[in-house]
């Protein structure tokens, strides 16, 4: 793209466009030139407050410049420049320009932007909690920035702008607290974010991708949410966020492997139970990498690990497949992620009628015709239910990714296949980095400090710290309250 | 004692703690009681804390030379300290042949696991190199990547494995172990020098040391680790020899495995099959660590390229594969490794330590 050099250059490319206005404002005996693109701006504004207020002026200077208007009606959102990109770029954004001479170099700026387009209901789409605050981010930044901010009330909230994208010259924006974060995650996010050189940034997880550490990766590196309860987490517990406009997901870094199976509901319910779900998940995750791969070895190399008890069952709900093994778990475990697919993808209602035929007649129909066994059917269809289990979807993908290379594996060498393929995983794991910093802390490296919020949701008097891997330059959240135990031995008489 | 080394390759010294361990416990653990008993019998456990007890002293040793002379950073500048530059680069060299040589047989040896216990028709070539593939995998990520895969690769299969011998303890006879004493000293010593064999591998110290944030702190951790694989060591054979009669140990290979197979969990069974795979990766930390020490006494010997050396030994492996490949000559090949370990451990370490103690001796006389 040719960069222009004056506004006349500016007008008439844009005029190509039919949506761009030139009108002229006719006041007495001054003219003023007005040009605009009418999609971009809101119409009936710019006719109640400024045309209106232009016609009942009560003072009678002479507009000698465009500083002039000024006086005239009081606008804030204004500026005066004849810099041709920041024109540009504002136009682009819902501006108007206002010239006095149709060949004027300085022009005013006026703000008109248009919210037209923008969802108002703001509840979580993707992330559901039961209990907690339902409240997500939509697709405008200046409304998540006021959600964020609504939370978190504190003047120490910093809130960088930067413009990605040379054709769409996306807001990007850079959330972090002061003395809270290290800077060193601050510059680094920034520095990064600087050297991005793209066109159009169509949502926040492009960003994710092009500042990540590491490309050839199947797992997120960073957590991307439409939580506010999950971003105000992140940022207290001394993370950076970004969002980019036009998105509702915020991407938050560094990020552990552990964050991605976190929910922000185990904070809201007692500690106990709030972990035992965590374990829940994270028994989750490990039995749908696993279940059907453990299948696919027990079946084709094992048959002496399964006791005979159970080798009954499984033989004969296997007695009539023609298929080996491998090929029988491949072809159910496509078929369930075509129906995740198409479920995805088409509206609602059809997916939920698509989901009961995907279910439960395809499933029956293939027991029936023996294609598969129904012991398989159950294994395929709990390590389905169970990779959903995972919060953050971004994740869940990597985990029903990860089962294809292990059941292949399984087929190949078995038990010592999967140990392969989990060695794969933890060495692949343990190189990764997020934002520099290691992705399986505070596992390794061993940091036996951050452990107590991890596998397990320890009691809110114990994490009253801030994880210490992320280098938080404060490290207190909060000062607990010792809560006196009182014994039953010792009744008060 | 601050390290020079950028502080992004260096590993904090609780690490030392799983690449020694990792390093020591490899696939010996699964068929060493056979060749303990020779010459001890059912004394032989004292051999095992004897042997744990000598191996204490000499990462005292290497501890203490380290600690004794600023200069010292690896066992490269040792060598060369000691022996002077010819003969230096000589044993250095040595050094390669040493550890890789120790690398190789763990492999070689858990391969041979996995053909008895596992596949005994499979073709092994696909697996040897998937393993290999794995090795240099771990390798390229560096030392740190190396800690981070013995640590998990130490958690995960301790965690699984060693709770199984819960199993067996009812199948158990402490009467086996008595007379208490009932050898001479001089089968005990014997049956100690068999043992050494299980213990090599504390010697990786002597070049990850210059990788340890404070290495004077990583003491403790090390001596840690020895404990901690001497006391393993100890609990399976004290198992062992309550669980088999003395006269059937003497024909059964792999004791420790044979014993699992008696294990009935109610959704499983044969649980040997699950211990075999995961021991792979207790091997894989052993194996890599033995390169990785080879490589890097290659590298600031003759200046290699860590990356290509490393390819030359995993190609290596392969050829050393098909010369290696019955039951006779592998046992051959351990056996020579294991009397080369016990002069490395017992003669080559006392001797550096003497040298530098002297050379210090009379430094500090001028």
């Amino acid at each position: 793209m040719n960069q222009l050099k004056d506004i006349q250059e500016l007008k008439k490319q844009a005029g190509l466009s039919s949506d761009f206005i030139t009108t002229t404002i006719t006041l007495a005996n001054q003219k003023l030139f007005l040009s605009y693109y009418k999609t971009l701006i809101d119409e009936k504004w710019l006719q109640d407050h400024f045309i209106h207020a232009l016609q009942n002026r009560n003072t009678e200077i002479e507009l000698k410049n465009v500083e002039d208007i000024r006086a005239w009606i009081p606008i804030q959102d204004a500026q005066i420049t004849s810099e041709i990109k920041d024109i540009q770029f504002k136009l682009m954004k819902g501006h108007a320009i206002i010239q006095i001479n149709e060949n004027d170099r300085e022009c005013m700026l006026l703000n008109l932007a248009s919210q037209i387009g923008v969802r108002n209901d703001n509840t979580t789409e993707n992330e559901f909690s039961v209990v907690g605050p339902k409240i997500g981010f939509v697709e405008n930044i200046d409304t998540n920035i006021h959600l964020l901010r609504c939370q978190l009330n504190i003047p120490s909230l910093i809130v960088k702008e930067m413009t990605i994208g040379t054709v769409s010259k996306t807001k990007v924006v850079i959330i972090y607290i002061d003395g809270v974060t290290n800077e060193e995650n601050i510059r680094n996010v920034e520095q990064r974010l600087s050297d991005i050189d793209f066109d159009v940034l169509f949502d926040s997880s492009i960003l994710d991708q092009l500042i990540s550490d590491n490309s050839f990766t199947p797992f997120p590196l960073f957590v991307s949410t439409e939580r506010r309860d999950r971003v105000a987490y992140a940022l207290i517990s001394g993370q950076v966020a970004i969002i980019s406009d036009g998105s509702p997901y915020f991407v938050t870094g560094p990020s552990t492997l552990f964050d991605f199976f976190i929910s922000p509901e185990d904070y809201y319910l007692p500690w106990i139970l709030g972990s035992f779900f965590r374990l829940i998940r994270i028994f989750g995750v490990i039995f749908s990498v696993y279940a059907t791969s453990i299948y696919v070895a027990l079946t084709t190399f094992h048959y002496e690990m399964i006791p005979k008890d159970l080798l009954g069952p499984l033989i004969f709900s296997r007695n009539n497949v023609p298929f080996p093994p491998v090929l029988e778990v491949l072809f159910l475990e496509i078929t369930i992620e075509f129906l995740r697919e198409a479920g995805a993808r088409l509206p609602t209602k059809i997916g939920q009628t698509l989901g009961i035929v995907g279910g439960i007649v395809i499933g029956q129909a293939a027991v029936e015709a023996a294609l598969t066994s129904n012991i398989l059917i159950i294994t395929v269809a709990l390590s389905a239910l169970a990779s959903f289990a995972t919060p953050i979807y971004k994740m869940s993908n990597t985990i029903r990714f990860l089962r294809f290379p292990m059941i292949v594996m399984a087929a190949f060498w078995g038990n010592l296949g999967i140990i392969f393929g989990t060695c794969f995983i933890l060495i692949h794991i343990t190189r990764l980095k997020s934002l520099g910093h290691p992705y399986t802390v505070p596992f390794y490296p061993l940091r036996i400090k951050d452990l107590k919020d991890s596998f397990i949701r320890s009691s809110y008097e114990l994490t009253n710290t801030r994880q210490g891997y992320l280098r938080p330059i404060s490290l207190i959240r909060y000062s607990p309250k010792k809560n006196k135990k009182t014994s039953g031995f010792e009744e008060e008489e | 004692m601050k390290n020079q080394k950028s502080e992004k390759s260096l590993i904090s010294p609780f690490f030392v703690f799983f690449l020694i361990q990792g390093n020591m416990i490899g696939v010996g653990i699964l068929n060493f009681q056979r060749s303990l008993i020779d010459h001890a019998g059912y004394n032989a456990w004292i051999s095992v804390i004897v042997g744990g007890v000598t191996i204490h002293i000499i990462l005292w040793m290497i501890y203490r030379m380290f600690s004794s002379d600023q200069e010292i950073l690896d066992l490269t500048l040792i060598n060369k300290l000691c022996f002077g530059k010819a003969l230096g680069l000589l044993f250095n060299l040595a050094n390669v042949l040493y550890f890789y040589l120790a690398g190789f047989i763990v492999f070689r040896v858990f391969i041979e696991v996995i053909q008895i216990w596992m596949f005994p028709v499979m073709n092994i070539y696909p697996i040897c190199i998937i393993f290999i593939v794995i090795i240099y995998y771990t390798l390229a990520g560096g030392l740190r990547t190396l800690a981070g895969i013995s640590f998990w690769g130490s958690i995960l299969p301790y965690m699984i494995v060693f709770p199984l011998f819960f199993f067996v303890l009812k199948y158990l006879h402490p009467i086996n172990l008595l007379p208490l004493f009932n050898h001479t000293f001089k089968e005990i010593a014997l049956s100690t020098k068999s043992m050494v064999f299980q213990f090599l591998g504390v010697e990786c110290l002597f070049m990850v040391y210059p990788f340890v944030k404070t290495p004077d702190k990583s003491a403790k951790w090390g001596h840690a680790a020895v404990f901690f694989v001497t006391f393993i060591y100890l609990i399976i054979t004290l198992i062992t020899f309550m669980y088999y009669t003395e006269g059937q140990l003497k024909h059964i290979i792999w004791p420790t495995l044979t014993m699992l197979k008696i294990i009935e969990i109610p959704i499983i069974q044969r649980l040997e099959y699950i211990v075999v795979a995961l021991w792979f990766l207790k091997v894989l930390v052993s194996v890599s660590i033995s390169l990785w020490v080879a490589g890097r006494v290659l590298r600031t010997t003759l200046h290699t390229k860590l990356r290509w050396s490393l390819l030359m030994f995993l190609a290596g492996f392969l050829i050393l594969f098909i010369f290696f490949n019955d039951r006779g000559s592998v046992r051959r090949l351990s056996e020579l490794y294991g009397n080369i370990g016990f002069y490395y451990i017992y003669l080559y370490i006392p001797l550096l330590f003497l040298i530098t103690l002297f050379k210090k001796k009379r430094k500090s006389a001028v």
